[in-house]
């Protein structure tokens, strides 16, 4: 997995560069947008770890370009604002997730794992937390190595959860995602879908956090 | 409060009314003198055809106000009708006044050469009568002019300090804190230099403003990049010297720490009331709880604490960041001061034009005793000691903060769950003081 890190301070690249490459990614650093831009051209990056605050050129700007250029091009942004409309204007531009400074490592790794697994690769398709693990990919599902089948549906739910493992995705988020999918959404559509997905899971595998969401822990999985 | 429009109208139509009477004054005085004069000649014209009539009854008399007597040697000779048979006057020759039938006479007396004593007179009050009708005549248009020059002062003052007027109108409703220059159609020569130095005031304080929230982005920038090195360098150090992991911790908690107060200071300079009341916006406080837990929910499920969010849809005047800053201190508080696998209950009600955040945990809580100065700990002032030499301070100072800009409250209670139930009620719309 190659790495293309756009950050003009030079020991925070340092730092993030060696850690990465620590983790087995290639990491080719830049510090200004146009380099970033330039290195894009050369065709060989997989995920942009992108800092707003530039030297030369805004980061948004850069990453309205990249955008431009290559479509489907993973971004994250780092940044030391974090006004929340910062956050909102970041993922308006196309960004694909969003790390306030200063984040922890295994924060932005985990951030790293789902973009990766979103370029499909078969050895980054398989996600696993404790007994349960499913590709991605193929969306097959097993259970302390048991395969189970589940309708597509509840298997992309699931996916979307154990893709955001400790994170809690909001259920209007999860409704709007079934929406994408092109489902019926009524009021109890998501309760009714992990309704189904908690009887073939491990007990307690999937948590509800009322009145806000759904999350799937790691720490204690 | 003193009115310059009622000073200056005031101060103008009394002095008018003080000229116009005095001048009126002076015409009648003018008026009597002259009129005075007037008569007089008339009764010394009337004494001599009294004196060339040879004792005979004079009839044509001019005026039947006017009176004679003849007198000879103590004898009285002729007379007008209707006289007393005593001498008019017993003074010397010439002009005097005298009482007599009641009224008041202007009388002239002339002893003629063969002793024959003349005497006419009229009564004054016929001379005053004739110098009021004069009088009334010449003061008559100044009386009425009394009020249209009122008017015409009240509205010709009202007319010279409409632009103030509408200065002070422009100042009054103003938006929030806002620091743009003012402008008026027309400014007279006087309120020249007061528009230029209110808006350079206006200018220097904007940019004083913009400064301020300036240095708070970059100071953000420039703290928050090395500690996120630091952050790194550490997490690298931890994995490739696993022998000094016990140590290591200690300093990657340290950083933590430090990160934490940088945040809260910086939280604190961006809810300041300027920055709070030019952001205003309607904002769901509901939604925003959802968000709070969303994002502190790993630390949360770290401590293997549950939480749950109660109530529904809750609109109110604020800034989602402030509102976020709010929650996000309370609920981290409730999770830092409850032990491991504690239950933490948010709830987001309305009641009574507020809306009410409750923080419940099932925490140790606080003695009743120490609750009184946990909540001065909120209202404290921002120069306390202890403010600087500790983090953990700084966020129930934001916590007070918040709540003093929304003209909110805050009270400590006991929670269902067991532990400290912490109540912040905001109105829906917040004024400006």
């Amino acid at each position: 997995m190659r790495i293309l890190l756009v950050e003009d301070d030079e020991p925070l690249s340092t730092a993030l560069s060696s850690s990465l490459r620590g983790a087995n990614y290639v990491v080719d650093c830049v510090y200004r947008g146009k380099e970033a831009l330039a290195m894009l051209a050369a065709d060989q990056t997989d995920i942009v770890i992108l800092d707003l605050g530039l030297p030369d050129m805004d980061g948004l700007e850069v990453l309205r370009q990249i955008r431009q250029k290559v479509k489907d091009m993973p971004v994250i942004i780092l940044t030391a604002r974090d006004k929340v409309t910062d956050k909102i204007l970041g993922l308006d531009a196309g960004a694909d997730d969003y790390l306030p400074k200063p984040f922890d490592m295994d924060e932005l790794f985990a951030r790293l794992r789902v973009l990766e697994r979103r370029l499909g690769t078969a050895s980054t398709a398989m996600v696993k937390i404790g007994e349960v693990a499913l590709n991605t990919q193929t969306l097959e599902l097993t259970v302390a190595g048991e395969a189970v089948s589940l309708p597509r549906r509840e298997l992309m739910l699931l996916k979307v959860l154990m893709e955001n493992g400790g994170r809690i995705q909001p259920k209007q988020k999860l409704e709007s995602r079934l929406y994408e999918w092109g489902d019926e959404v009524s009021s109890n559509t998501i309760e009714v879908h992990i309704h189904h997905l908690r009887k073939k899971l491990p007990e307690n595998f999937i948590k509800t956090i009322r009145g806000v969401g759904y999350s799937i822990p790691v720490s204690g999985a | 409060m003193h009115s310059i429009r009622r000073t200056i109208t005031l101060v103008l139509i009394s002095s008018l009314i003080l000229v116009i009477f005095s001048a009126a004054i002076h015409g009648y005085r003018a008026a009597l003198s002259m009129s005075s004069r007037f008569m007089d000649q008339e009764l010394t014209t009337l004494l001599y055809s009294v004196a060339l009539s040879n004792g005979q009854q004079v009839e044509d008399l001019g005026s039947s106000e006017l009176v004679y007597q003849i007198w000879r040697d103590d004898k009285l000779i002729t007379d007008s009708p209707n006289q007393p048979d005593k001498p008019l006057t017993l003074g010397a020759d010439g002009f005097s006044e005298q009482n007599f039938d009641g009224r008041r006479w202007r009388v002239y007396k002339q002893t003629l050469t063969d002793g024959t004593t003349v005497i006419v007179g009229q009564p004054l009050q016929s001379r005053v009568g004739l110098t009021d009708a004069l009088t009334v005549s010449v003061i008559m248009p100044f009386i009425y002019a009394v009020p249209i020059l009122a008017l015409i002062v009240f509205v010709s003052v009202s007319l010279g300090l409409k632009p103030l007027k509408l200065l002070s109108s422009k100042l009054s409703h103003r938006q929030g804190k806002d620091l743009s220059p003012v402008s008026l159609p027309q400014v007279p020569t006087e309120m020249q230099p007061v528009m230029d130095t209110l808006n350079t005031m206006f200018l220097r304080l904007n940019e004083a403003f913009e400064r301020e929230q300036q240095f708070a982005s970059n100071a953000a920038h420039e703290l928050r990049t090395p500690l996120s090195v630091m952050k790194i360098n550490l997490h690298n150090l931890a994995k490739e010297r696993q022998d000094e992991a016990g140590k290591l911790q200690a300093i990657q908690q340290d950083t933590d720490r430090m990160i934490h107060v940088v945040n809260q200071i910086l939280l604190l300079s961006r809810t300041s009331p300027e920055m709070f009341h030019t952001q205003l916006s309607q904002v769901d406080a509901f939604v925003v709880a959802q968000n709070v837990i969303a994002d502190l929910y790993s630390k949360i499920e770290s401590k293997r604490q549950e939480i749950s969010l109660e109530g529904d849809s809750a609109l109110l005047m604020s800034t989602e960041f402030t509102l976020y800053t709010l929650l996000q201190n309370l609920i981290a508080n409730a999770s830092a001061y409850s032990p491991e696998g504690a239950a933490i209950q948010v709830t987001v009600l309305v009641k009574d034009q507020q809306v009410c955040l409750i923080v419940e945990d099932s925490g140790p809580g606080i003695a009743l005793h120490e609750r009184s100065q946990v909540l001065k700990r909120f209202y404290r002032d921002q120069k306390d000691e202890k403010y600087k030499s500790t983090g953990s301070g700084l966020g129930l100072a934001i916590v007070g903060q918040i709540v003093t800009l929304h003209h909110g409250s805050i009270a400590l209670g006991d929670a269902s769950l067991g532990g400290l139930s912490v109540t912040v009620s905001l109105p829906f719309e917040v004024t400006e003081s």
